[in-house]
């Protein structure tokens, strides 16, 4: 199994910085997902792939919830208790993030989890499907939600580097 | 016909019946907006691939390449496989690309010998002059005209200190540990040459498990390979233990 794993491992890598937004972060979650996926095979009839993926993306989703809910809040100044969000005193390395991250950080879990698989890793609805175990309907349309949102926040503004108070282009969606 | 953007996105990815996907493509053919709109949905993808590929360029972390390298053979002395290749991991990053590329530890055509690398002992206490001195990455030209690069700098079992260093003469090269003894006086004693083919020596190439080097290197090595700032200290103080 270790050879498959190992082919997966740059796949599996880009995924997680695609969810997490920080190679730091990313490189402890591929760590996290490996060591899983290391101490039990997939059942029966379920490939490699889409296994691995998947507890790849449900550890995000433990572990790393709760840091995008305040990080999301974070992005947003009403809800920061007036802070001002202001590059020179940042308050979280979300305001460092660079504006594709900050677009994938605006995005509903669902959505960043299924345009990361099909976008970065190139799955097929059918394998989105296996690995979230959501239907293919659901795929298309959570896809198609997520590349909408995308386009209108990374479309928007300049491509260099994001000013404290442009909030990297993000449109209410 | 008005076309959703989930109808445009499963287009993307071919994912509609090839009827259906008939007719987009038709449509797209005669309405400028409407390709417009899916080379922007396109455009999201190609964004989101070239960004997150860049932590291609950094090193995997050594707890995860831990994880995955293949399990050590059996030996007489505790193998620790993995480090010297974290250490290779950290040296490339301090020293560039291209040296770290040129740590070329696999070969095609290697052959493990013992036969000195340089002629005669004139030729060999430059060397030693060298390995004594010269920082890992950086390269000398000796007066026998080969050029010497140090790569990693390690103690072994014995508590010696190791360098893995490449020669390269006008019709070959070789990649070489050598020992010092901590005997007063420049001590180098050669321990292992692999010679390259000269087509190969200019070519960088990464190392692939099971070269005859890396072998040598996992008996070898004993504790941390030196990072640039303990190499740096060893050179400055004569290599003196500390």
């Amino acid at each position: 199994m270790k050879d498959e794993l190992r082919q997966l491992v740059p796949g599996l890598r880009r995924f997680a910085y695609s969810l997490t937004g920080s190679i730091p972060e990313a490189d402890d979650l591929l760590q996290g997902t490996l060591e899983r996926v290391l101490r039990q095979s997939p059942p029966a009839g379920v490939a490699i792939e889409p296994w691995a993926f998947r507890i790849c993306r449900n550890l995000w989703v433990d572990e790393c919830r709760a840091r995008q809910v305040r990080d999301r809040a974070a992005q947003q100044p009403e809800l920061t208790d007036g802070q001002v969000v202001d590059g020179e005193r940042a308050t979280t390395s979300q305001i460092e993030l660079d504006q594709v991250n900050a677009a994938m950080a605006g995005l509903r879990d669902s959505q960043r989890e299924i345009i990361s698989l099909v976008a970065i890793q190139g799955m097929s609805y059918r394998e989105v499907s296996d690995t979230l175990d959501i239907p293919k309907g659901t795929v298309m349309s959570r896809l198609a939600r997520a590349r909408a949102a995308l386009s209108a926040a990374l479309g928007s503004t300049p491509q260099d580097t994001t000013t404290p108070d442009s909030e990297s282009g993000r449109r209410p969606t | 016909m008005n076309l959703t953007d989930e109808q445009l996105s499963a287009f993307l990815d071919a994912e509609l019946p090839e009827a259906e996907m008939q007719v987009i493509r038709d449509q797209l053919a005669n309405d400028p907006a409407l390709a417009e709109r899916l080379a922007a949905l396109a455009a999201v993808d190609h964004t989101l691939a070239g960004h997150y590929s860049a932590i291609d360029q950094q090193p995997l972390p050594a707890a995860v390449t831990e994880l995955l390298d293949p399990e050590p053979a059996a030996s007489a002395k505790v193998v620790d496989l993995p480090r010297w290749r974290r250490a290779r991991a950290f040296v490339q990053q301090r020293v560039g690309t291209a040296v770290a590329a040129a740590l070329v530890l696999g070969f095609g055509l290697a052959q493990l010998g013992k036969d000195v690398p340089v002629s005669g002992e004139q030729g060999w206490h430059q060397v030693a002059q060298a390995l004594e001195v010269l920082p890992s990455g950086e390269t000398q030209i000796l007066a026998t005209g080969e050029r010497l690069t140090p790569r990693l700098t390690f103690a072994n079992p014995a508590g010696e200190f190791c360098r893995q260093f490449q020669l390269q003469g006008p019709d070959r090269a070789t990649e070489n540990i050598a020992c010092r003894s901590g005997e007063p006086g420049m001590n180098w004693t050669q321990v292992a040459t692999v010679k390259v083919p000269k087509r190969d020596a200019n070519r960088y190439q990464t190392a692939s498990g099971g070269s005859v080097l890396d072998a040598v290197l996992d008996r070898m090595i004993e504790g941390e390979v030196m990072n640039p700032t303990r190499e740096q200290e060893l050179l400055s103080e004569g290599w003196r233990h500390r």
